[in-house]
């Protein structure tokens, strides 16, 4: 009897003890690190330092940044003065793909596209070349000018299904050309770029190669890796390509650049694109601000970084009469190509 | 046809040790309460609620007892700035203890297998990773039957600590472990390059298990388990994870 109260008391106890510490796991494990300005700013230079991939190509002493700005952070400093001194630190990286979002503010360095001329007026694209009766096929809208299927495809965020390529390429059959446009085009998935550039091979080929960041230090990459396009399987366009870019076509939009330079029925016509070759990583600092930095570098065949834009093999800006005029120089020197 | 004796054959030499031992199986779920850190997206600790579902086959005889638990589990963590992270866990873990009569505490080994992935929400890429790690090391466990109101209950209490295994976290900074993605490796090479050594120092997994049992005069039983686990991979990046189950399982008897 005695043995099977202590037993009792003994399994209560133990069951009381479990009680009490399963509410500790969150204990068990570390606080989280402090929120003072000079502690963020701390992390957010270090993770920088440590992950940022384009240091050597910009050519930029991230020590020497740090000295500059450590300068103007105190821990009396609000919240908004913090992330003007992080958001200009950052602004030094030169890069499109760098941002930090704060509940109230979001900073970005746009001058990759802000300091050239933008080359694209989409009024005009609306009213002279689409006009009323273009096709939507998913984020693609294309019409026939002059029997040259011109097709528009705004962002790279907007989802492209094999059925809109499809559509393309059955309008295309008896065109003299197919012209691409992705003049403005910021980028988005990868995935739709290399889908869409799949559709005018027969054969999947190499475009470049890549490498990650994969260390602390400032040689700590990856192997380089093949970046490829993969022939479309349902049948390609085997007729020219035009792709109209402009500076600010970043991002995917660049790699898709690239992917259609590499393509020997391809022309690019317009500017260099923006460049964005780096696929941005995100972190979050101790105060819960998010920030996103590119962390892979992308080389073309010529050992040329994406992050440099890549350039046309017809260079044309947009005349200010023509515009004016309601044409749009950059179409109409792709539509000459064609005819 | 003598593919069919040989499988007679072979279920006719496991026969007596099979009858000589006692199997049993056990299924159970609960909820489950999580804290974790990983620093490939973060410095701050997430945590919130989940579930967890339980699979276990347990076979005794009288000098070795043998345990296999398979555990599924999702939870919805969350850090102080409201940002989610959905974790993801898969585990098999394999206990064998030598038990003596005489003795309420009995030694022995385990195996501990886990996949844990997590995903965070608001970052566009490499916004999931996934670590995997296989390790061994000494278990302990402690059975105290007793009798209540003329019902036969016991507490026992599991216990195991990893020593040595190896583990593949996902990169510094992709996703995936350091020999993929970015690499041009095949599967094995893949492998090779992305394995960590699992250690005292480098890596930590150990799990407490203290149970109240009630055993039902028709030799099942019905449990109440809290599991505490608590894991720490050092791997490219730092993960680290607390975790307490709650579950209730039900054990049924095979033989």
């Amino acid at each position: 009897m005695r043995n099977t109260l202590r037993s009792i008391i003994c399994s209560i106890y133990a069951m009381v003890f479990i009680g009490v510490i399963s509410s500790c796991e969150k204990t068990l494990l570390s606080s989280d690190p402090g929120t003072t300005p000079s502690e963020v700013f701390e992390y957010l230079w270090d993770d920088i330092q440590n992950r940022y991939a384009y240091f050597e190509l910009k050519q930029i002493d991230w020590k020497a940044v740090k000295e500059r700005y450590v300068m103007e952070v105190d821990n009396n400093m609000s919240e908004h003065e913090l992330f003007d001194v992080l958001a200009e630190m950052l602004f030094e990286l030169e890069d499109g793909h760098v941002n930090l979002t704060s509940p109230f503010n979001r900073s970005r360095n746009w001058e990759w596209q802000q300091n050239y001329p933008l080359n694209y007026n989409q009024g005009i694209i609306d009213r002279k070349y689409l006009g009323k009766d273009f096709y939507i096929s998913g984020p693609l809208r294309h019409q026939l000018i002059d029997s040259v299927l011109y097709v528009n495809y705004r962002s790279f965020t907007e989802s492209l299904r094999d059925d809109d390529i499809a559509a393309i390429l059955h309008r295309a059959q008896n065109a003299k050309g197919v012209i691409i446009d992705v003049r403005s085009n910021g980028g988005g998935a990868i995935n739709n770029a290399f889908n869409l550039a799949g559709a005018f091979t027969d054969q999947s080929y190499t475009y470049g190669k890549v490498r990650i960041k994969n260390g602390p230090c400032s040689d700590c990459f990856s192997s380089w890796t093949d970046l490829r396009v993969p022939a479309r399987t349902n049948g390609s366009y085997s007729g020219t390509v035009v792709v109209l870019t402009n500076r600010s076509s970043y991002s995917s939009t660049t790699y898709f650049a690239e992917m259609m330079r590499q393509n020997p029925r391809a022309i690019l016509v317009g500017n260099t694109t923006g460049g964005g070759g780096g696929s941005p990583v995100f972190g979050e600092l101790p105060n819960g601000w998010v920030y996103r930095f590119s962390s892979t570098q992308a080389l073309t065949l010529d050992d040329e970084h994406f992050e440099s834009g890549i350039p046309v093999d017809v260079e044309v800006d947009l005349d200010q009469s023509d515009e004016a005029g309601g044409k749009d120089t950059i179409l109409e020197s792709a539509l000459q190509l064609l005819q | 046809m003598h593919r069919f004796i040989l499988c007679l054959f072979i279920f006719i030499g496991f026969l007596p040790e099979f009858l000589a031992q006692n199997h049993s199986i056990f299924v159970g779920g609960g909820l489950r309460s999580d804290a974790l850190r990983d620093e490939g997206y973060s410095p701050l600790l997430f945590d919130g609620l989940g579930l967890s579902a339980l699979l276990g086959y347990e076979k005794k005889s009288e000098k070795r007892e043998t345990l296999w638990l398979l555990n599924f589990s999702q939870s919805r963590t969350t850090n102080s700035f409201g940002r989610e992270l959905k974790a993801t866990s898969v585990g098999l873990l394999n206990l064998n203890f030598y038990p003596r009569k005489e003795n309420k505490i009995s030694w022995g080994w385990s195996n501990s297998n886990g996949l844990q992935h997590r995903f965070i929400t608001g970052f566009d890429n490499f916004n999931g990773r996934t670590d995997v790690f296989t390790s061994f090391g000494p278990a302990v466990k402690y059975n105290l039957p007793f009798t209540f109101k003329n019902q036969s209950f016991s507490f026992q209490a599991v216990s195991h600590f990893q020593i040595l295994g190896f583990y593949l976290p996902s990169g510094y900074t992709s996703s995936l472990p350091k020999g993929f993605g970015y690499e041009p490796n095949g599967a094995l090479r893949g492998f090779w390059e992305s394995l960590y050594l699992f250690y005292p120092g480098g890596a930590f997994n150990a799990a407490l298990w203290p149970k109240l049992q009630w055993h039902l005069s028709s030799g099942n039983s019905l449990s109440l388990n809290y599991i505490y686990e608590y894991t720490r991979l050092t791997g490219a990046k730092l993960h680290a994870r607390s975790t307490g189950m709650w579950l209730m399982t039900l054990s049924m008897k095979l033989k």
